[in-house]
């Protein structure tokens, strides 16, 4: 039994099942706040569930929605992302996003910044954000 | 029971229950002196007579919505100077006086690349912002918040997503969301009041 799940988490190692792309983040300076986007492609038929996401970049990460109330936009913290099987979830400007607050340094365009998401499912991705001026 | 219906009734009023905009009223004779991201003092909005202005609202700790906002005035702005559209001037407003600070806006100009020459970041007093608000039926409800680990109470607002068009006299002829403004029609719109 030992040896499948071992055999099973390394072919989940070789070939990972969620594949992170297009990760970008808006440049902002040293103490202000930042956005990260990406697409989560589920390249598994099993649904998977983004439920945390870290960097030594700022002081807090959080996952966020942005919603329309009326005529009113506001965010707020959402406890995870669903990513349902075969599926490619974007997090993207006034939609989903990873807030990035309070950053510990200054952010350029250019640069290329680490992540760490954590997947109920797959554990842990480290993905490197470029750093956008949009 | 009634406290609430109370509550509730001033959320409905304030988020956006209030009538149209007149577009055809003038801003009025009241001045709001409010201050630039290079401290200079504005009187608004009777600085810009004689002007056309695109007018929006932000707060710069926004990093998902604003920034929209911010970047669809910089690209209406490169594109009203390709077209030689001239005499029109670009303006900010912050609904955040208490963290955004002139030199906070500043900062905020230089990181997002904004070509300052005819573009405005402006704040004030928070009396005076709240007033400009109430004219410009601007609502920023603080929604969101969070601690960071040095117990810094962030929030977020809860926000219109307005922007304006205002002629040479002050008087507001279009009004769009600001995150999805279209530029071709903001254009137009720039050119009929040339
Ligand atoms: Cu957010």
């Amino acid at each position: 039994m030992t040896a499948v799940i071992l055999f099973l988490s390394l072919i989940n190692l070789l070939s990972p099942q969620i594949k992170i792309e297009n990760a970008w983040m808006r440049n902002a300076s040293r103490g202000t706040n930042s956005a990260l986007y990406f697409d989560i492609n589920n390249t598994s038929s099993r649904d998977d569930e983004l439920i945390d996401v870290s960097s030594d970049i700022a002081k807090v990460v959080q996952i966020h929605e942005t919603y329309k109330q009326g005529e009113n936009m506001g965010m707020r913290k959402v406890d995870s992302i669903i990513v349902k099987g075969k599926s490619i979830f974007h997090l993207s400007p006034a939609g989903f996003h990873v807030m990035v607050i309070r950053l510990k340094e200054d952010i350029k365009a250019g640069d290329k910044k680490e992540f760490v998401l954590t997947f109920r499912h797959q554990g842990k991705i480290k993905i490197k954000a470029t750093v956008k001026s949009d | 029971m009634k406290p609430l219906f109370v509550l509730l009734s001033a959320i409905l009023i304030i988020s956006g229950c209030a009538s149209k905009f007149d577009r055809n009223d003038p801003l009025g004779k009241k001045s709001f002196p409010l201050i630039s991201q290079d401290s200079t003092v504005v009187n608004f909005p009777q600085d810009y007579k004689g002007k056309t202005m695109v007018l929006g609202f932000i707060f710069t700790n926004c990093p998902d919505v604003c920034p929209l906002t911010s970047h669809n005035f910089q690209m209406l702005q490169e594109e009203a100077k390709n077209k030689g559209i001239k005499g029109v001037n670009f303006v900010l407003i912050s609904f955040d006086p208490d963290r955004d600070k002139p030199w906070v806006l500043k900062d905020y100009a230089k990181v997002r690349g904004i070509d300052e020459s005819n573009f405005k970041l402006l704040t004030g007093d928070k009396d005076t912002i709240r007033a400009l608000m109430r004219k410009m039926q601007i609502v920023a409800v603080p929604g969101d918040t969070t601690k960071t680990s040095d117990g810094e109470l962030m929030y977020f607002f809860v926000h219109s997503d307005k922007a304006f068009l205002i002629d040479k006299d002050n008087r507001v002829r279009s009004e769009y969301r600001g995150s999805k403004l279209d530029i071709a029609e903001a254009i137009k719109d720039l050119q009929a009041l040339e």
